[in-house]
């Protein structure tokens, strides 16, 4: 089971590859074709991913929510879904600015997926888990999105002020449009990422034994309150004007690139965020 | 093949020369009469806009007469002698002129490369020449082929991707920075005849709300009267500044009305929401350091000038794709206009077959007179269709062939064949 998973996750990456080469030649060329392709791609990445997911979940009686492959998978899944979401209509071009973060994700996961897809947490189940991990990655998903529409902002933004106002620059929605989709994308990942800390917090509550009573301590919590009142001063910053335009798609740049950092450091360097989650809690 | 362009254009003649060959629309129907008269029949669209006087025409007689009597339909017409505008004139014959035909009505020949009126105006002279019948068969495809060609040229290629005049670009770029205009105010400042037309251009895509501001009070009351705006004193300008989306300076003021300090104040007021400035005004009317401000975009003379250069130019490089998808109309109708040859053959070849089937139904029909209305009607259908259907392949077949392959080889084969009469 384990090998046709990862042979799943895998062709999904590759489905991920080709919607990031279709992407690159839709910014290339403008060809509406080539982003209709990105679009399929991705989808059907997603959903090779979301098959892998529950090959997972069958064989391992889990919710395959756990193990930074895992995470990364329910990641790329949940970000396709934003995209097809916020990118979609007059900006459906901007998928084309989606699909290489989400291929760089899908590799990441697939390259950690064959050295944990043996194993898997024999504890962190419940509704409680599934709820507040899955109310994590939605959150995540939507600050991905919101990076990917600074980033499209940005290119807008510069190239209206550098005068430059051919090629794709005429594919792209209105540096309003874009503003627009950016605050909502902020908003409900804020939105999302409050409930987070609330469900994880009764989570703490109810089981005490799992996570200690030191729980707030852990170096995850602790990051996860900094990145809430992050976004909080982004959202509200930009809600009264203060950050807005380029200021606001830089601010959510480094803050989604910061968080971004610091998951995969700890994941490469192989740190643990839970004190309560070292490698006797985990079977074979 | 007898199809044949014949006319002038801005690339080989001067204004002067067009404008006294020119045929005024209601005109035409009266030209299309004198030329049919003139070619004893055939088939003609004339197409007559500032930049090109054109004759398309399609007839039996040959390419080269049928060149001269349109030449000379022209000197008639226009009490003109042949020798003033024969150095001017272009004579497309056969796959030249479907070429040039789908050339023009593409905009490739137009002198802002790229432009959508020509479609219409072609579109025109042939809906012009249908009324008048000087369309036949063939004339009406080929316009039909340009129409399609010309759609899928513009349509998957970027021959007509962004504007090229200033009023167009200043609403092209209004688009890009806000959704919809409906809900935006413009702010125009001074009151030069650039300025007023690129603000008529932006009223005519629905821009919600207007503010003239100009030195003389009674001016800017006026144009507010006539454009449905709200007149501003100069005097309350910075005040008046943070309400306007969109600033369109145009006046005679030699030093800079507005600095970085009216924007700053002015974003400031409206929570940092973005503004665009269109300033034509030569000297220039806002600091070039206002494009150095967040959340403010300004164009001036030389960057609408930039920004037309470079649709201009990312236009001509689509010229290339848009020629191969001319290229490829070309030689679909040339190969759909030499099927045309095998038609005589085709129907003689179908009338034969249906003679057959005539006689020997009537045998069948003879031989069974008890067969009630109905059943008669059923069997006729039934050999009818039967025909029909082992005509259908080898008669396509048939096109195909004289269109690739020698026609008269084909023809006479098939002749032979069928044991048709020689015609």
């Amino acid at each position: 089971m384990t090998t046709l998973t990862l042979a799943v996750l895998f062709a999904g990456t590759l489905a991920f590859a080709g919607a990031t080469a279709a992407a690159v030649l839709y910014l290339a060329n403008k060809r509406e074709a080539a982003l209709n392709l990105t679009r399929r791609l991705a989808l059907l990445g997603a959903g090779l991913f979301l098959l892998a997911l529950l090959l997972r979940g069958a064989a391992w009686h889990i919710l395959p929510m756990t193990t930074a492959a895992d995470a990364l998978i329910v990641f790329v899944i949940f970000a396709t879904i934003v995209m097809f979401v916020s990118a979609r209509d007059s900006t459906r071009a901007v998928a084309s600015f989606y699909t290489p973060a989400l291929f760089v994700l899908a590799v990441l996961g697939a390259s950690l997926a064959p050295a944990t897809f043996g194993h898997a947490p024999k504890e962190l189940r419940g509704l409680f888990l599934a709820v507040h991990v899955g109310l994590a990655f939605l959150a995540y998903a939507f600050f991905l999105g919101a990076s990917v529409a600074s980033v499209a902002y940005l290119f807008q933004s510069r190239h209206l002020k550098k005068h430059r106002t051919v090629g794709l620059f005429q594919a792209l929605p209105p540096l309003e449009r874009l503003d627009k989709s950016l605050y909502r994308l902020i908003y409900h990942g804020y939105v999302m990422f409050a409930a987070t800390l609330l469900t994880g917090a009764i989570w703490a509550r109810v089981d005490r034994a799992l996570l200690g009573p030191h729980w707030f301590l852990a170096p995850k919590v602790l990051q996860s309150v900094v990145m809430f009142l992050f976004y909080a001063f982004v959202f509200h910053g930009r809600q009264c004007g203060l950050l807005r335009g380029r200021k606001l798609a830089f601010a959510v740049l480094i803050g989604f690139s910061a968080m971004l950092g610091i998951y995969l450091a700890r994941t490469v360097l192989n740190l643990s965020y839970y004190y309560f989650w070292e490698p006797s809690t985990w079977a074979s | 093949m007898g199809v044949v362009a014949v006319g002038l254009s801005h690339h080989t003649s001067p204004l002067a020369l067009r404008e006294r060959l020119h045929f005024p629309a209601e005109a035409i129907p009266a030209a299309l009469n004198e030329l049919q008269n003139r070619l004893h029949g055939g088939a003609a669209v004339i197409l007559s806009t500032c930049n090109r006087v054109e004759i398309y025409a399609h007839h039996e007689k040959d390419a080269a007469a049928l060149c001269d009597d349109i030449r000379a339909f022209i000197a008639g017409w226009h009490n003109i002698s042949e020798r003033e505008f024969e150095p001017s004139l272009y004579e497309h014959k056969g796959p030249e002129a479907v070429s040039h035909l789908f050339r023009v009505t593409a905009s490739l020949d137009s002198l802002v490369v790229g432009e959508a009126q020509i479609l219409g105006q072609v579109h025109e002279a042939f809906t012009l020449a249908q009324e008048q019948e000087s369309v036949d068969k063939v004339l009406s495809a080929l316009f039909q082929r340009a129409f399609s060609v010309a759609k899928q040229v513009r349509t998957e290629t970027r021959i007509g991707a962004g504007k090229v005049s200033v009023a167009s670009i200043a609403v092209d770029l209004a688009v890009s920075i806000f959704i919809d205009l409906a809900d935006k105010t413009v702010m125009i400042i001074g009151s030069g005849k650039m300025g007023e037309s690129t603000l008529k251009s932006l009223l005519a895509h629905g821009v919600g709300h207007i503010l003239l501001v100009n030195r003389s009070h009674e001016k800017a009351l006026v144009l507010a009267e006539e454009l449905g705006g709200e007149a501003v004193p100069f005097e309350n300008l910075d005040e008046a500044l943070p309400r306007a989306d969109i600033v369109v300076t145009s006046t005679a003021a030699t030093a800079p009305l507005l600095n970085p300090g009216h924007f700053q104040r002015a974003l400031r007021k409206r929570a940092n929401a973005p503004m665009f400035v269109i300033d034509i005004a030569v000297p220039r009317n806002v600091e070039p350091a206002v494009n150095e401000l967040d959340n403010v975009y300004v164009y001036d003379v030389d960057a609408l000038k930039q920004a037309a250069d470079e649709n201009l130019k990312a236009r001509h490089e689509a010229i290339g794709q848009c020629l191969r998808m001319i290229d490829d109309g070309v030689t679909k109708f040339v190969q759909w206009m030499q099927s045309l040859i095998a038609e005589p053959a085709i129907l003689s070849i179908s009338e034969e077959l249906h003679g057959i089937r005539e006689r020997e139904l009537q045998k069948l029909l003879d031989a069974h007179p008890d067969l009630t209305g109905d059943q008669r009607e059923a069997v006729i259908q039934m050999t009818r269709r039967i025909v029909n259907a082992i005509l259908q392949r080898p008669m396509s077949q048939l096109k195909r062939e004289v269109a690739t392959e020698d026609p008269s080889f084909v023809l006479q084969l098939v002749r032979r064949i069928f044991g048709l009469k020689e015609t």
